[in-house]
């Protein structure tokens, strides 16, 4: 190659020096649109409630820019680095546990936010799932029985009991077509008991709730007075997750291991 | 050979005035969440919590409405700190000051993900329309008579002005006292602390009072609690303002036992 091609003119120098410097200009003043910091940090815990280890739950953040992640170690602890400032959300995952969000991470940049401390519960098992036979206002059969409980009778027989699941919550309104969605309280304070049945010569599997634990519960805002029908319908969930977890963007309590997909018949009775 | 040092004076002129390296532009925005509860003027619940006209003040102003559950989201609301002003039509109006937005996922104000935290959310009540009619002082009690517009309830609140000299304003006072009543033979009375008013036996001492009631906490969300933000500071009197204050009623006196 022939270098004194490559000689250019002074004009032509000039021209090219020109162009350059207005790409230049045009490159140095974009304004970009991005984080303002990528080093911020989100650590906290996260523990599942059955025997064995914490490690191995999935933690990710979804922030403005994407996402992080990180794994649990043996104590349940997860840093996830290199994100950020904005606002974030956690999503807790195990496989067979329920999935939870955690909302408002505040990520200013250059700092260390600390997550609340996180349990995963396990889904219920996909067993049967008993029908509610009868329900009743009575006594509870104890040592010292106490009236006033709400009574169900179910299917449940001692020697069948190994194909139901008994996680379930029970969900009660006083509107016919009560469910997941629609509901005025949804309780895990039910207790069970097998009782004989003279009849079917065998233990029959009957559910409880305390009126008075329920009252007291929702105090002021009890929604069933006295006289009025309540419909109830039982869901799959894990009972350990009793108050639930609050979902803080939509305002609602939410269960992780709920599965809405299933559900007992529905079964009615007067408010005493 | 002038227009050549003229047009490099120019270039290089023109690179060391340009940008020196990239701006960037703080340009997040996102949703910002929050609850409202409302109340009548005697701090009872009340079910419709719509229509609650939520103002944030930033370098601009949004405006959102609450619904029924009494929820609020400004959606892609830009990154700042802003105030939250709360109205509606016959409520004490509420404000909420320094509520930093980052932007980007949602900022959800007040409600605690976990049971074990109490949550909280903006309580408004309705402007009392009861009047207060007369004030007495005796046997260690204080007894209050209202006009009520609607039913008598359970309970009341006053907020009681106390001064040594006769005219007083609630501004001047010198002791100011809330006083929790309960219903008594069509009246309302309230155990009163003599101990802890700061006048000398024997003195005439001057009041007035002003409805006041509110409610603490709620139950909700299926049984959690939650706590009311209902006041909130006037940072130019540095004074604590409680919305759904009263008129002042007349002025009453007492000696001091």
């Amino acid at each position: 190659m022939n270098r004194i091609n490559f000689r250019l003119s002074c004009p032509d120098l000039l021209a090219l020096s020109g162009w350059l410097a207005v790409i230049l200009i045009i490159n140095a003043c974009e304004e970009v649109s991005g984080p303002m910091t990528v080093n911020s940090v989100i650590t906290g815990g996260a523990y599942i409630a059955a025997p064995g280890t914490e490690e191995g739950i999935l933690v990710v953040a979804h922030g403005p820019y994407g996402q992080g992640s990180a794994v649990t170690d043996t104590y349940g602890n997860f840093t996830i680095s290199g994100l950020a400032n904005g606002t974030y959300y956690l999503e807790y995952s195990m496989d067979g546990f329920g999935t939870m969000w955690q909302y408002d991470i505040r990520l200013y940049g250059n700092d260390t936010a600390r997550a609340v401390y996180t349990q995963l519960y396990e889904k219920p098992p996909a067993l049967k799932l008993p029908a509610l036979k009868k329900a009743f206002i009575g006594v509870r059969p104890r040592n010292n029985p106490e009236p006033v409980w709400i009574c169900f009778d179910t299917d449940i027989r001692r020697q069948n009991v190994a194909d139901y699941g008994l996680q379930f919550m029970l969900c009660m309104s006083i509107h016919e077509n009560v469910s997941w969605d629609n509901y005025e309280i949804c309780d895990f304070t039910w207790s069970g008991q097998f009782n004989w049945d003279a009849y079917l010569q065998d233990d029959v599997y009957s559910i409880y709730i305390d009126i008075r634990n329920l009252k007291n519960a929702y105090r002021e805002i009890f929604p069933f007075p006295t006289g009025y029908r309540v419909y109830v319908k039982g869901y799959p969930c894990n009972k350990g997750e009793s108050g639930g977890y609050l979902d803080t963007y939509l305002g609602v309590r939410q269960f992780s291991t709920l599965d809405k997909t299933r559900s007992t018949n529905t079964i009615s009775f007067i408010m005493p | 050979m002038i227009r050549t040092v003229i047009i490099k004076v120019f270039l290089i002129g023109s690179l060391l005035t340009s940008c020196s390296k990239e701006t960037l532009i703080p340009d997040l925005e996102g949703s910002l969440v929050g609850y409202v509860y409302t109340f009548d003027e005697f701090a009872n619940r009340l079910r419709d919590r719509s229509g609650v006209l939520v103002t944030a003040h930033g370098l601009r102003q949004y405006t959102t409405l609450t619904d029924d559950a009494g929820r609020f989201e400004f959606t892609r609301l830009p990154t700042g700190t802003y105030e939250l002003h709360f109205y509606k039509q016959g409520f004490g109006g509420l404000k909420y000051q320094g509520v930093v937005h980052l932007g980007g996922m949602p900022t959800t104000l007040g409600l605690s993900y976990t049971p074990s935290i109490n949550s909280q959310a903006f309580f408004i009540y309705r402007i009392p329309e009861t009047r207060i009619a007369d004030l007495s002082v005796g046997n260690d009690s204080l007894t209050a008579t209202f006009d009520f517009k609607d039913d008598q309830p359970e309970r009341m609140a006053i907020q009681v002005y106390l001064s040594g000299v006769s005219g007083f304003t609630s501004a001047d006072a010198s002791q100011t006292i809330t006083c929790h009543m309960l219903p008594d033979n069509g009246k309302f009375k309230c155990k009163m602390n003599f101990s802890n008013l700061s006048f000398e036996s024997g003195m005439k001492v001057w009041f007035k009072a002003a409805i006041l009631n509110r409610k603490i906490s709620v139950y909700d969300l299926d049984g959690r609690i939650v706590a009311g933000i209902d006041t909130y500071i006037d940072y130019t009197t540095y004074k604590t303002v409680y919305p759904n204050l009263g008129d002042e009623s007349n002025q009453f006196s007492f000696v001091m036992p």
